[in-house]
């Protein structure tokens, strides 16, 4: 195996941890199945990509595409809480008017961001060249580290998200949001509104979801409308793999374990789909899944009792 | 009056065969101060009542008047910015993924915004951990503990300490011993008529043990198919013992036939 895959393979992953991030606020904060994941994961791509594209800085465009996904997740929350439409057909609802909705927005099926014409994304652009040289071999501050410059950008960027989610679940608001996944009958007790809560989360969880399907189509220097096809599985995978495998580590905080859950799950599927067709990557990516179910439902103890008397479920 | 029930109508399955009218010009009400204990037999309408007042249940007819304010028809999570309540179900008064800490912490900003604050400081740990010391069940030492791992009993103590941190207008209790063991159920019931007398509480309390409606409370009253049927307060309260209570369950049983 050589270390450039490697390199790709862990670079994927962290830009997969951040969708990971936010479905770990709906799956496992909510206990909300939010399906929208699959639409708006495209759809930051799509916002970032018309933008780069436009010209526009990815300073620009990177706040664009998470604003919106919280739209997305907030259409979502708005048919599911105030239309009453239960929480997975919301999601479904909102992934599959998502797919045209995204198609609008880019104009066309496919779209190349070429940054050799000079339009600039995260990984391309003046002050990453300045700092880590533009070409191999250049003289600059960091040029050794050249190599790693997207590695280095992605874990920045996850510790800053990390810690702000973190902190987030400290405040008052982030302890009602826990509360309103639960016990949503507290949050009423408490005199506050639940759905409100509910859509609050769900624009928080797919802002990061798009967040990532912006850092996605930058990376890939290409927006595909088909982007967004297998990405619930993905973050639902690294959710249930972080929890149930890294969560028991004491000193992990779950946003840490949900971050080493994704890139240990995109890692196995590289390993797993290292010499096969790209086509083939929903089945692994989806056999792997059931395998993590499966594995994870065998270490619970038979007919495990939550203390709200649900069965648990992984 | 901090609570008024004026002729209130409630009708299930509207319609259909199986429609029960459960109350029908129904009026009740309760004075601040006052401490009341609700028995009756099994579907006589007691929950029903309850999740009327907290507005859990929608009513049919009739108007919902909490501390002069008419509140037919607002939802039930703009009541309880005045109301505090405890379950029968210990499991629904707390967060169990959430520490003793936490489930404090939230108690404690009801009534508050909910900002992007921080929730717990050191400050406010000690001040928590004063206040679980008095229920005597070592809750002051697992503050950092789940909830969910916690007893019955300190679940439920932990939810009727929660519903009553901050200032309330009334306190509604639905069976809230029934779930635990004698001796817990004991305990619970004891804390509870402490915690009303020390916070000078108004409380609503239906239970199933005649006992604790003899000995707890200040007005006692009967529910018996979506009526009160006894309503009694001052000496003739003091005066009835749980034998006749029994007498009048008995008679009611009879008249029904069975
Ligand atoms: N959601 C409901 N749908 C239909 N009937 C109900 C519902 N809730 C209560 N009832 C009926 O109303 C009556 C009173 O129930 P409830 O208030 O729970 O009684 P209690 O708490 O006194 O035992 C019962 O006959 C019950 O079947
Ligand atoms: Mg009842």
């Amino acid at each position: 195996m050589n270390l450039s895959f490697l390199l790709s393979a862990v670079e994927q992953a962290g830009i997969f941890a951040i969708l990971a991030l936010g479905v770990y606020i709906t799956y496992k904060i909510l206990d909300f199945p939010d399906l929208t994941v699959d639409g708006s994961f495209p759809l930051g791509g799509a916002v970032t990509a018309v933008l780069l594209t436009k010209g526009v800085s990815p300073l620009i465009a990177m706040p664009a595409s998470l604003l919106a996904g919280a739209a997305a997740g907030f259409l979502t929350g708005v048919i599911h809480v105030k239309m009453k439409v239960r929480d997975l057909l919301a999601g479904i609802i909102m992934m599959t008017g998502l797919y045209s909705v995204n198609f609008l927005i880019a104009g066309k099926a496919n779209l190349p961001i070429t940054t050799s014409t000079g339009m600039k994304t995260l990984f391309v652009n003046p002050t990453v060249s300045g700092l880590f040289g533009a070409a191999r071999g250049d003289e600059a501050p960091l040029s050794f580290l050249r190599e790693y410059r997207v590695l280095i950008l992605l874990f920045l960027l996850i510790v800053l998200l990390k810690i702000l989610m973190d902190l987030f679940f400290r405040t008052k608001l982030g302890y009602l949001l826990r509360a309103e996944g639960d016990n949503e009958r507290l949050v009423s007790l408490l005199a506050r509104d639940g759905g409100t809560m509910k859509i609050l989360g769900l624009m928080l969880a797919n802002a990061l979801v798009s967040f990532s399907g912006s850092l996605y189509v930058q990376y890939n220097k290409a927006f595909n409308l088909t982007d967004g096809t297998g990405k619930m599985v993905i973050g639902l995978a690294a959710v249930v793999i972080g929890i149930n495998l890294f969560g028991k580590i004491r000193f992990l905080r779950p946003t840490t374990a949900v971050v080493i859950g994704a890139v240990t799950y995109n890692l196995c599927v590289a390993l797993a789909l290292k010499n096969a067709d790209a086509n083939v990557k929903n089945l692994v990516t989806a056999a792997l899944f059931l395998l993590v179910l499966a594995a994870a439902y065998i270490r619970l103890p038979a007919k495990k009792k939550k203390e709200n008397g649900k069965e648990e479920q992984v | 009056m901090i609570l008024s029930l004026n002729h209130v109508r409630k009708v299930f399955n509207p319609g259909t065969v199986d429609e029960n009218v459960l109350f029908d010009d129904f009026n009740f009400s309760m004075e601040k101060g006052e401490f009341i204990s609700i028995v009756g037999s099994n579907g006589s309408g007691k929950t029903t009542m309850l999740n009327i007042i907290c507005g859990s249940l929608p009513i049919d007819g009739g108007e919902v008047v909490i501390a002069g304010k008419n509140m037919t028809g607002k939802h039930d999570f703009i009541r309880y910015r005045s109301i505090g309540r405890v379950y029968q179900d210990p499991t629904l008064g707390t967060c169990p993924n959430m520490t003793v800490l936490e489930n404090m912490a939230l108690a404690e900003n009801k009534g508050k915004p909910f900002g992007l604050g921080f929730c717990v400081g050191k400050k406010a740990e000690e001040r928590y951990r004063e206040m679980l010391a008095p229920l005597g069940l070592g809750l002051e030492d697992r503050m950092h503990v789940r909830v969910g791992s916690l007893s019955g009993g300190q679940r439920q103590a932990m939810s009727l300490l929660m519903s009553t941190m901050t200032p309330l207008d009334f306190l509604i209790l639905d069976e809230h011993t029934a779930a635990l063991d004698p001796k817990t159920a004991e305990t619970i019931m004891i804390l509870t008529d402490r915690i009303v007398r020390e916070k000078n509480l108004t409380a609503l309390m239906v239970t199933h043990n005649l006992r604790y409606a003899v000995e707890y409370g200040s007005r006692l009253v009967m529910m018996h198919e979506g009526k009160a049927i006894i309503d009694i307060k001052g000496e003739e309260k003091k005066r009835t013992t749980v034998d006749d209570l029994l007498g009048t369950f008995y008679s009611i049983s009879v008249e029904r036939g069975n």
